[in-house]
């Protein structure tokens, strides 16, 4: 190998590169016209190249790109679109609980007829002297009852009490 | 960068990322494992990632997670399951096969095997992806002049490694 040949590969390597400047160009080519050692490492280099610019592609498995997808930007749009969901059905909650405030509210109070009013006061009366009656009545059986509970064994013990008194002044 | 965009450069470059990472790894299971990690770190820095430059960005994250995976893996040498693995070229091809450009293939990413992680990295971001040369130098963090001399010496190497097979143009 020459001196010649050194700087035409070193030339060739930098066309590879995508150098371009027409003299060495021509060196390059007048050189290897004459050196058929130099014109098939050229070729070679041209070779390495094309076949690497050739190699066939390795495709990543569709079962791992849909899995990336899924984990990305399937992931995320669920993500907005349950969001969404979830702002609609807040703001249609809401807008059922305003509305049926403003449909079920109670309006005034509607003013009763005369008779209306004399027999609720007759029917009020009734029941009062019901309600008074049995008042009377709980406090008579109450009465009663503390009569029976309390009074009634005393007024018993008495007679013993005066039998046994009567029986020592006895002679 | 939108879901939309992240979906199409899935797509369209996720191959590529995996390529690069089989080239790089020599290890397919290992490969996956980078493309996708690759595509999941675009879609966390997808605000920041234009879809026109996603090609570069994703080849210059694979090869990061590539090199610190090859230091991991640096007792490991074989592609346990492939037809078409770098190490499975035929030892006595047949002459007729030879100008069969899958056959061509086969060679070269058998030769590339024998670049340093750094060469091989320097070849494939530049002969096969196409990246520019300032590009590559900044992603590699070598000069680049470093840079040219290793695409050379690279070259030559290869070269000298297809002519000892019997590959000639």
């Amino acid at each position: 190998m020459t001196d010649r040949c050194g700087t035409a590969r070193d030339l060739a390597q930098r066309r590879l590169d995508g150098e371009r400047d027409p003299a060495a160009e021509a060196a390059l080519n007048s050189h290897l016209a004459i050196c058929p050692s130099c014109r098939e490492i050229v070729a070679g280099l041209e070779t390495v190249r094309e076949g690497l610019r050739a190699l066939p592609e390795r495709p990543l498995p569709g079962v791992f790109l849909e899995d990336i997808l899924d984990r990305t930007v399937r992931r995320e749009r669920e993500r907005v679109r349950a969001a969404v969901w979830a702002a609609w059905a807040t703001a249609a909650a809401a807008a059922t609980i305003v509305l049926s405030l403003i449909l079920i509210r109670p309006g005034p109070p509607e003013a009763p007829a005369g008779d209306e009013l004399a027999r609720a006061r007759r029917e009020a009366g009734i029941a009062l002297s019901l309600a008074a009656g049995a008042m009377r009545e709980a406090e008579r059986t109450a009465r009663d009852r503390v009569i029976a509970e309390r009074v009634a064994p005393a007024l018993h013990r008495v007679p013993v009490r005066w039998s046994a008194f009567a029986a020592s002044r006895k002679p | 960068m939108t879901r939309e965009a992240f979906e199409r450069v899935v797509r369209q470059w996720g191959s590529r990322v995996h390529s690069h990472a089989v080239w790089m790894l020599r290890d397919r299971e290992e490969a996956r494992d980078v493309a996708q990690e690759t595509l999941m770190r675009l879609w966390k820095h997808r605000e920041e990632v234009h879809e026109a430059g996603a090609r570069e960005w994703l080849l210059r994250t694979a090869h990061r997670l590539c090199i610190d995976r090859s230091r991991r893996l640096s007792v490991r040498r074989e592609v346990p399951d492939g037809p078409a693995g770098i190490e499975t070229a035929d030892p006595a091809p047949d002459p007729a096969r030879l100008a069969d450009s899958s056959l061509l293939g086969e060679r070269l990413e058998s030769a590339l095997l024998g670049l340093s992680p750094r060469n091989r990295a320097v070849v494939l971001l530049r002969e096969v992806e196409g990246l520019g040369y300032e590009e590559i130098a900044e992603s590699l963090s070598i000069p680049l002049g470093t840079l040219k001399a290793a695409l050379h010496r690279s070259r030559e190497k290869l070269r000298e490694a297809l002519a000892a097979e019997g590959v000639s143009p």
